[in-house]
């Protein structure tokens, strides 16, 4: 296990240099950043002023070094845009992002799971037909698109929920829907599938001849061995959450680092953008070690070496 | 349980339901929970106003968008101000002189407290003025008053402004320069002062949450009006659909660039009313002059009779915004109304390209950004179409203005550009010295002729003569037509009944402006 666990550092290292790398690159070649820290009246001579000042004229290695060597030691650099530090403003956001990304996985799960399990019971049942609906619309529905009509219906006609902003759990309830939505039609269908396959096994049938209650079978049985392919996915989504809440926090005015970084790359806020990234990639890779290392506690079987 | 018909059991489809109306009683109870208005605001002398940006520092020298001066000039105060009309007036200043060409004695007004209690003094100022405008300033403000050379205190109640070169504008530069605590800001530093930011204005600092709202309350001891509005809170909602729908629900009272497509509807709705004003903005497709085929005035000019502004004005705009031949916004009070725009003539457009040597006309692009000015996507796609129709063939490329702005002040951009500008200084020599003027920011065209109106325009203090100046200056320009020129933008805002509020063409929203009406 310890050589196992000293190999995933390692490549969550190498995994978040080679991210940097890219993203460093992306950004560089988009645009220059001196222009659009300076107001729109800047001369050309201002703007050039200004990129040697902050160093943008330096080769494109040299830059990124400069970066590596200052964050090893924790520090980002100061956002451009807001001449602060670009950790701090990260940080200072990401909250908001976790409580929604985990809002809607939560969401996700409480549909999906019981939703998945009974369209496996029964079925061909009115279930089973409402989770392949669930399962299609939800994978095809885009979420920006969920998200405009959940504040049509509930915020303008209905006034049921609030529009946007983040304050009390009912801000949550909106987004958190639209933003699980996609999971949530996911993971259905995954429950559904891995249980079906799962209740075709020979120790369930043993189990119901042995005269246990079916609710017995299902739940203790079936479900906790059907449970290790939709915990994998559970982790990686959860990743996806955190990144895929770009959309959702611009519809509905959610400040969390989505918005954040869409903000920086807009602006070619490049140690902003670069912190927010190698955060979000950081939470992903090491949400993905945990799911791996669950695998062990789920399965007995599974052993690592 | 219920046994199923092979002896198995399975979940009670009852035992379903009766889960199912336990959630559906919990989401109904989340409506109890202050569901109908969003943000926090209380109604009553209370405004909430939705923009589609938040100021990058509250520090009022280091932003300079139209947006963020909405905040700045709420907190803080300059030594001038404009009207609704973009006429300029004392603030802290109580009056001002011109002692040479290039310098200028303001005299302030008495009795100006910061929010802290501290009076305001000419040291405040002179500080407020040189941290901008000083060699090593980072400031984004700096190069907004380029010429203004260093401020120096004279006594308790006089500030001497120095220029470089003649400069006939600074009183009216003199808006950039909110006045801020010398004390303050040199002992918490620019970074913690843009968080909590201290003024002189009629609203104190409450709190700001990045990326949400900024929120300010009334200032009791404001030397000036009492504003009737107690609290205002500024919300960031980027995206139109939500914004509409924050005003359509009563999370906000004021919206910003409502589009033209969403203003009939608000306009039906029950306690909303439209309001709109001509904005100081004019937008237009530039060219680059400095190479075929636009070096050749009269492919210029056809340009300008081949684009048929009202046809845009009318199907895209929605009738939102005002054709215009100047360069020079009609709501700036130097613009010469005997200009009239390029009449759409498809024609003429042709014998000018045929002339110039074009008479299977030429391949040019167009270059603009998507989402910075009211449907300038739709408008760039219909010029192309109807440059086409005079043999002109257009290849599009819109970008994000991150990638767009650094192109075009790199000089990288080969034909046409679509750019929109606005002249909050409400002088024609704004607008000049940033597309025309050598010496400025002529980057696609300039020339000696205008440049020595435009440096005349700069050298005298006499209004009459500088209206003069201008008067000639624009009419050069159209002549010239470096620009094809298209319309003055005219400002959609959404508005609750309870607000009693008039739009200003600087695009500036200011509670203190603003009553609440009582219910």
């Amino acid at each position: 296990m310890t050589r196992y666990l000293g190999f995933r550092v390692a490549y969550v290292a190498a995994t978040l240099v080679a991210v940097s790398v890219v993203i460093f690159v992306m950004l560089m070649a988009s645009g220059d950043p001196a222009a659009l820290m300076l107001s729109p009246n800047a001369t050309p001579a201002e703007v050039a002023a200004l990129r040697h000042q902050m160093g943008f004229d330096r080769p494109w290695p040299a830059q990124y070094l400069a970066f590596v060597r200052r964050a090893v030691w924790g520090d980002f650099g100061t956002s451009l845009r807001y001449n602060e530090p670009a950790l701090g403003l990260v940080v200072q956001f990401l909250p908001a992002t976790a409580v929604l990304a985990g809002a809607a996985m939560a969401l996700a799960v409480a549909i999906a799971m019981p939703l998945g399990v009974l369209a496996a019971a029964r079925r061909g049942s009115a279930y089973d037909l409402t989770a392949s609906a669930v399962g299609v619309l939800g994978q095809s529905v885009p979420v920006f698109w969920l998200g405009m009509l959940m504040i049509l219906v509930f915020g303008v006609v209905l006034q049921w929920l609030p529009i946007g902003g983040r304050g009390g759990v009912s801000h949550l309830v909106l987004p958190a829907a639209a933003l699980g939505w996609y999971e949530t039609a996911a993971l259905t269908r995954l429950v559904r599938a891995s249980l079906l396959d799962v209740l075709g096994d020979d120790y369930i049938r043993t189990a119901y001849a042995k005269g246990l209650r079916a609710y017995t079978v299902l739940l203790k049985h079936a479900l906790r061995n059907a449970a290790l392919p939709v915990v994998t996915v559970l982790g990686l989504e959860l990743g996806t959450l955190l990144g895929g809440a770009v959309v959702t926090e611009t519809v509905f005015s959610w400040p969390g680092v989505g918005r954040l970084l869409v903000d920086a790359v807009n602006n070619r806020d490049v140690p902003l953008a670069l912190t927010a990234i190698l955060l979000l990639a950081g939470i992903v890779i090491c949400l993905n070690l945990v799911v791996d290392l669950c695998y062990a506690w789920l399965d007995p079987r599974v052993r690592y070496g | 349980m219920a046994t199923g018909s092979d002896g198995t059991e399975r979940i009670s489809r009852r035992a379903v339901l009766r889960r199912a109306a336990a959630l559906g009683l919990a989401a109904g109870s989340l409506s109890c929970l202050g569901a109908s208005r969003v943000f926090g605001a209380p109604a009553g002398s209370a405004v909430t106003i939705a923009e589609g940006l938040e100021p990058l520092s509250l520090d009022p020298a280091n932003d300079t968008a139209t947006m963020a001066m909405d905040t700045y000039s709420s907190m803080f105060d300059a030594l001038v101000s404009f009207d609704a009309k973009i006429v300029l007036h004392p603030s802290l200043a109580a009056s001002w002189r011109a002692v040479t060409p290039t310098t200028w004695e303001f005299a302030l007004a008495s009795g100006v407290m910061f929010h802290n209690g501290d009076p305001m003094t000419s040291d405040d100022v002179a500080y407020s003025i040189n941290r901008i405008v000083a060699p090593d300033s980072k400031l984004r403000r700096k190069s907004f008053m380029a010429g203004i050379q260093k401020a120096d205190v004279v006594d308790a109640k006089t500030v001497r402004v120095t220029t470089s070169i003649p400069l006939a504008i600074t009183p009216k530069l003199m808006r950039y320069a909110y006045v801020v605590p010398r004390k303050i800001v040199e002992q918490q530093g620019d970074a913690q002062f843009a968080l909590k930011p201290v003024g002189t204005g009629p609203y104190q600092f409450v709190e700001w949450v990045k990326s949400s709202h900024i929120t300010v309350r009334r200032y009791d001891r404001y030397w000036g009006a009492a504003p009737a509005i107690d609290v205002a809170t500024w919300q960031s909602i980027p995206e139109d659909f939500s914004r509409v729908a924050a005003l359509q629900t009563g999370a906000a009272d004021v919206i910003v660039l409502v589009p033209p497509d969403r203003a009939a509807a608000l306009q039906r709705a029950r306690d909303i009313h439209v309001e709109t004003s001509p904005s100081l903005r004019t937008d237009f497709v530039g060219m680059n002059t400095w190479s075929a085929p636009f070096a050749d005035v009269r492919v210029r000019q056809a340009m300008n009779y081949a684009v048929d502004k009202d046809t845009l004005i009318k199907e895209i705009l929605g009738g939102y915004a005002i054709s215009n031949g100047s360069p020079v916004s009609r709501a700036v009070p130097s613009f010469n109304p005997a200009i009239k725009p390029y009449p759409y003539d498809p024609d003429k457009a042709k014998a000018l390209l045929k002339q110039a040597g074009y008479a299977n006309g030429f391949e040019t692009t167009i270059e603009g950004t998507a989402g910075m000015y009211p449907s300038e996507t739709d408008v760039i796609q219909a010029i192309a179409g109807q440059l086409q129709k005079v043999g002109v063939t257009v290849r599009l490329n819109l970008q994000p203005w991150g990638s767009f702005w650094p192109r075009w002040l790199g000089r990288k951009v080969p034909g046409l550009y679509f750019l929109g500008f606005g002249n909050d200084l409400g002088d024609p020599h704004q607008i000049f010295a940033s597309h025309m003027w050598k010496a400025g920011r002529g980057l696609y065209w300039n020339t000696p002729k205008l440049d020595a109106m435009v440096e005349a325009g700069l050298a005298t203090a006499d209004e009459a003569k500088r209206h003069a100046v201008y008067a000639d200056a624009q009419v050069f320009v159209h002549e010239q037509a470096p620009w094809v020129f298209l319309y003055d933008q005219v400002d959609i805002y959404g508005v609750r009944g309870r607000i009693d509020w008039r739009p200003r063409p600087d695009e500036q929203v200011l509670p203190h402006q603003m009553r609440a009406r009582t219910a």
